[in-house]
């Protein structure tokens, strides 16, 4: 399963978190750093979770186990809230 | 989706300020209820629309407008097309809110016309079998979907009564309604 931002989807700093606002759902949304982060990875392109935590994890100079643990209920999340959509 | 569409940054503003060590859980928070205000305009939104009905042709991917990802028989990566794209009743019953109505029973298929862009009359209980080895998969064709000015689902394409609408303009007026 890959996923990529939902079409729309635009993201602005806001203070020291982001705003977002989604087409798709038509919400204003707030996110913080690591949010936004997962997002500006799929902006690269349709990924993978693993490919995304991977990255992140690097990124973040963080143990993958502990980005993929800590993800686990996000992917569900941001599907929910439109931000991001499965891709073939 | 470029950066310029999303307006993240190329160089990864986002991803150069996670803090070393330390990744938290990412947070979605709602800032400010559109399906809220949506639901209290949702007469005037869709009777807008409806006022002034548009159609929208199948797209190979997705975007703002609402649209349904058709399933279809597909054999070594090929869509066999000879098979039929297909709306599954099943797929739409989460528009079925406070009422409204969706023109597809939950246990009942439909094939859709590309070319025509149009639904096939007839409604079956399950999409006929493929050819040997291929797989029934969702695939690269998005149909809009059709609601009258009450919120309710009628058709896809150019066929059923009301108007093709955005993405958000549905998706409000839907979380709106269960508020």
């Amino acid at each position: 399963m890959r996923f990529v931002c939902s079409a729309g989807l635009r993201i602005e700093p806001l203070g020291d978190s982001w705003a977002a606002y989604c087409a798709r759902s038509g919400e204003s949304l707030q996110l913080n750093t690591e949010a936004a982060a997962v997002l500006e990875v799929l902006a690269e392109g349709p990924q993978a979770a693993d490919e995304v935590h991977r990255t992140l994890a690097l990124d973040s100079h963080t143990p993958l186990d502990i980005v993929t643990e800590r993800m686990r209920d996000v992917w569900s999340e941001l599907l929910a809230n439109g931000l991001v959509v499965e891709v073939a | 989706m470029s950066n310029e569409s999303t307006g993240l940054d190329a160089k990864g503003s986002a991803r150069r300020k996670l803090i070393r060590g330390s990744f938290a859980v990412p947070a979605v928070l709602t800032l400010h209820n559109g399906g809220a205000i949506a639901a209290t305009s949702i007469n005037s939104s869709l009777k807008r629309q409806n006022n002034h009905p548009v159609t929208k042709y199948a797209s190979s991917s997705d975007d703002v407008w609402f649209r349904y990802q058709l399933w279809g028989w597909v054999k070594n990566g090929a869509v066999k097309y000879d098979s039929g794209l297909w709306i599954k009743g099943a797929d739409l019953a989460v528009y079925r809110v406070q009422g409204n109505s969706v023109w597809l029973s939950s246990n009942r298929v439909q094939r859709f016309n590309l070319q025509a862009n149009s639904l096939d009359w007839e409604q079956k209980y399950a999409i006929p079998q493929g050819p040997d080895g291929a797989e029934l998969k969702r695939v690269s064709h998005w149909v809009s979907l059709r609601v009258d000015r009450y919120g309710n689902l009628t058709g896809a394409g150019s066929t059923g009564t009301g108007s093709a609408v955005s993405d958000s303009c549905w998706n409000s007026f839907a979380a709106g309604m269960q508020l």
